[in-house]
């Protein structure tokens, strides 16, 4: 969606346009989801988490103040929803999740070429729920995301400069934490 | 240089996200450095890594949580007039007495009867503008302006009115001819300005609370007639030059050219408040404030 379709859709929304609204909400449904995904770790509580932040984005937009950005300030609203709901998680002491993928032996799998590639995954989406919060999502939204230095500057609201060092050590952080519950099996860190 | 200062450019190198200058400097560097020489490999490894997590779609129903997750806001307004609902009957109660009973006792008058009424009043004292006669479905006035949520969820953008202040529009009497033989309720009445003179070719808009509008233009004598889809409770607004938002109760929002008096407050619009219960005609006499 362009800067210009991203605007007439926020001020049409903004206005009350409900038909509006819900084209929006087709247009990044899939894109959030999978944003909170990552981000909280678990389909479901993604799920809820998207809810939330397009609720809040819908009472939020008469007062959006860059319409054409309408895609960076969605990704903010779900990650902010996404900090409160695992802060949350947190308070409700809920499983870890290490417990939540107890069916991974982390260290010392098999030999399959298959099993190593899905331990690997399996390896980086745990130590991903290990990263601090603010480092995952850098990691996700470069790396998953794809998203240049400038749109993660303008997602999160830090300056360029600072997008290139949080990354940096974001990713060495990621390194250690793979380092830690894989040892020397692990072979992408 | 400083090492530490090189292996964050290693990282942005990873990213494509450096200058020609750090771009050769990176390049230098790694060619002697073993250690950033495995660490920029261990960033591609770790980046096709995280490009291949699982991605899927949320459920089907997602967008209907959305909507039901906003459908307590809508019904905001009538969980508000609920604690006004044994005023509102009560008042239902006075003007079916007064109409069954009232032309007996020199009460109300039907409504035709009524209309006539109000031009003798006129005839009398020109000049005047009608004074109030304690009509029984009088203007709902809140007790407070809208909160601060209210005005970030409807995107009211003007400033809310004091505590207390009324509409532009004042209902100074009002009729209600209960089940009368029509296809559809209907509001009639005549408009008057602030002098008491009748108000030509302006245009009233009449709004319901589940996203309906309708207008309507007075005639010379000030005079107008609107079929309304059915029973329930509008709202009248008087429409200008000035460019203001009529609130709908669902949530969204239509512009209209309303002379900004339509506030959406804690118990509602401040704005007459008409309650139709059936295909009944409602007689109004409006003043402009």
């Amino acid at each position: 969606m362009s800067e210009e379709e991203q605007r007439a859709w926020a001020e049409a929304a903004g206005k009350g346009d409900e038909r509006a609204f819900e084209a929006i909400f087709n247009h990044y449904q899939v894109s959030l989801f999978n944003w909170a995904r990552h981000l909280v770790g678990d389909a479901d509580e993604a799920e809820d988490v998207v809810q939330q932040s397009f609720i809040k984005a819908f009472r939020a937009l008469p007062q959006m103040r860059e319409p054409g950005a309408l895609d960076y300030w969605l990704k903010r609203i779900v990650y902010t929803t996404s900090m409160d709901h695992l802060r949350q998680r947190k308070r409700r002491a809920e499983t870890s999740w290490d417990d939540r993928l107890g069916h991974h032996n982390l260290p010392g799998r098999g030999p399959e070429a298959d099993a190593l590639y899905q331990e690997q995954l399996d390896l980086v989406q745990v130590a991903l729920q290990r990263l601090p919060e603010r480092y995952r999502a850098y990691i996700l939204l470069r790396e998953f995301e794809g998203k240049s230095y400038d749109e993660i500057s303008a997602i999160m609201g830090d300056p360029t400069t600072t997008v290139r060092v949080v990354l940096f050590r974001a990713r060495e952080r990621l390194r250690e934490i793979l380092r830690e519950i894989a040892g020397e099996d692990y072979h992408g860190a | 240089m400083e090492h530490e200062e090189l292996k964050v450019l290693v990282c942005a190198y990873h990213d494509d996200e450096v200058t020609a200058e750090e771009r050769a400097l990176v390049e230098a560097h790694v060619a002697e450095c073993a250690e950033c020489a495995e660490t920029l490999a261990a960033y591609g490894r770790l980046g096709r890594t995280v490009r291949r997590l699982p991605r899927g779609a949320p459920s089907r129903d997602l967008w209907q949580r959305v909507q039901s997750g906003l459908a307590p806001r809508r019904g905001l307004f009538w969980r508000r007039l609920l604690p006004a609902a044994p005023v509102l009957a009560l008042v239902a109660i006075v003007v079916t007495l007064a109409i069954v009973w009232g032309p007996q006792f020199g009460g109300f008058a039907p409504a035709q009867p009524a209309v006539q009424r109000e031009a003798a009043v006129d005839k009398s004292a020109p000049s005047a503008a009608p004074e109030p006669q304690g009509s029984p479905l009088g203007a709902i006035v809140p007790a407070s302006a809208g909160t601060a949520e209210e005005m970030e969820t409807y995107g009211l953008t003007a400033a809310p009115p004091s505590p207390g202040e009324m509409s532009s529009l004042e209902v100074v009497s009002q009729t209600v001819q209960r089940g009368v033989a029509q296809a559809a309720p209907r509001l009639v009445g005549t408009l008057y300005d602030a002098a008491g003179q009748p108000l030509a070719d302006t245009v009233l808009v009449v709004s319901d609370m589940v996203g309906w509008t309708g207008a309507v233009t007075t005639t010379a004598d000030g005079a107008f007639a609107l079929d309304l889809p059915a029973a329930g409770t509008y709202y009248v607004a008087l429409a200008g030059s000035a460019e203001a938002r009529v609130l709908e109760y669902n949530g969204t929002a239509a512009d209209a050219a309303v002379s900004g008096t339509v506030y959406l407050t804690q118990t509602g619009y401040i704005a007459p408040l008409i309650v139709l219960e059936g295909n009944d005609e409602v007689v109004v006499t409006l003043r402009v404030r």
